[in-house]
């Protein structure tokens, strides 16, 4: 002021612009990018994943959902890349038949650096097509005879040439792009810190949606988001899986899912198997915290029977609360 | 819905249920299909506000949402309506 303080003489305003991002679109999706010198979009998915990008990204912006998941960022993306979450634990999924292990996922080796990009499919079966199989034989959730009460739920529309029912398509580790019956939105990754990560959804229909079409759309959101029927054990069992790393700080975690390759397989009976890796370390933990909570309220006099929220047989094998067990427990 | 989502016009809710019977498949997924740490929840609500809708009644309240894993602190899970 009055040529007094501010900015030395001869500092050059140009000379600390903001950082200039290299920006890329297709079909009115926008990528923004650090790294000025990189392959263009269409390198880098390739002809198999641009055709499924290109697929579903042809919209407007619907609305947006946004949770907080406690667990590393890698984990969701390895979740949704494996499809090893919809055999393992997700109701919709086993309810509707809309998942099967033998449907064919697609994976692309990444170049140098940059994450690999993935796809995991399925197809919703035909109505005698939801049997148990060799392949659902040892889930443990499968439920052939589930019926939903409003099957409106699962009042799907074919949209698509392809007979694709669930495509989850990584493009970057912290983005995925989705389609799960007819609800379409983008899965953003982003990390608040080494145990953390918001999830920020963004559904999208089309502009030539007519009303009922909109209304299934918002009405099939259902299945994803923060309380989605599909989604909504995620964050529970990577919060599990955490920890179960955790419980052990010096040693290390080692999962190796499907083997080393990232080659296209017809069948998904590898992932169906390695859900159980998930639930092994979901598992561990909850062993060593169901025996350190008895333990503490025993010590304290204050619990004779079960813990809260926990049957017997919860406790006494992995600690992890199946409500219909505390149901039958509670009458 | 999200305070988010009113407020841009958006017409996505977290849950949207619109008959009983969808409301029967959330309780039964919750209870019987669901995998969850044990936790104790407690909800409070107040400022119950009922309207006379023609043929039904439109229920707002202000709530929260508490929850408490064991061996943990106790986190507000949700709360609204926002001022």
């Amino acid at each position: 002021m009055n040529g007094h303080g501010g900015m030395p003489d001869d500092f050059a305003r140009e000379d600390h612009n903001l950082q200039r991002l290299s920006v890329t679109t297709r079909h009115g999706a926008i990528f923004v990018s650090e790294a000025m010198e990189m392959e263009s979009l269409e390198d880098y998915l390739g002809p198999k994943m641009l055709v499924l990008f290109d697929r579903v990204f042809d919209g407007r912006p619907l609305a947006r959902a946004r949770r907080l998941s406690p667990a590393h960022s890698g984990k969701l993306e390895a979740d949704v890349r494996e499809h090893q979450g919809s055999l393992s634990r997700q109701p919709a999924a086993r309810v509707s038949g809309d998942f099967r292990p033998c449907s064919a996922p697609t994976t692309r080796r990444a170049p140098r650096w940059i994450p690999p990009a993935a796809t995991a499919r399925s197809s919703r079966g035909a109505a005698g097509d939801r049997a148990a199989s060799s392949a659902t034989e040892e889930m443990a959730s499968f439920r052939e005879k589930l019926e939903l009460h409003d099957p409106r739920l699962l009042d799907i529309v074919k949209e698509f040439p392809d007979s694709a029912t669930v495509v989850m398509q990584t493009i970057w580790p912290n983005l995925i792009v989705q389609q799960q019956a007819n609800t379409l939105a983008t899965r953003q990754i982003v990390p608040v810190g080494p145990e953390a990560f918001d999830l920020v959804w963004t559904f999208f229909g089309y502009d030539d949606d007519d009303e009922a079409m909109r209304a299934r759309r918002l009405r099939h959101a259902n299945l994803m988001g923060p309380a989605g029927f599909v989604s909504l054990d995620d964050s529970e069992v990577m919060d599990l899986a955490q920890r179960g790393i955790h419980c052990d700080e010096s040693g290390q975690a080692l999962v190796e899912m499907g083997g080393r390759g990232t080659e296209d397989h017809d069948h998904i009976v590898t992932e169906t198997r390695s859900a159980r890796s998930t639930a092994i370390t979901a598992r561990r933990w909850a062993y060593d915290f169901v025996d350190r909570l008895a333990a503490s309220l025993r010590d304290r006099g204050r619990f004779t029977r079960a813990p809260p929220n926990c049957s017997t047989k919860a406790r006494s094998r992995s600690g992890l609360r199946s409500s219909r067990r505390t149901a039958a427990t509670k009458r | 819905m999200t305070r988010e989502n009113i407020e841009q016009g958006w017409a996505l809710a977290l849950m949207l249920c619109e008959s009983r019977a969808a409301i029967e498949d959330r309780v039964h997924a919750i209870e019987h299909l669901s995998l969850t740490i044990p936790r104790r929840t407690r909800h409070m609500t107040s400022g119950l506000r009922i309207a006379d809708d023609g043929d039904a009644w439109l229920v707002d309240a202000n709530f929260a949402m508490f929850e408490t894993l064991a061996g943990a602190q106790t986190v507000c899970f949700a709360a609204g309506p926002l001022p």
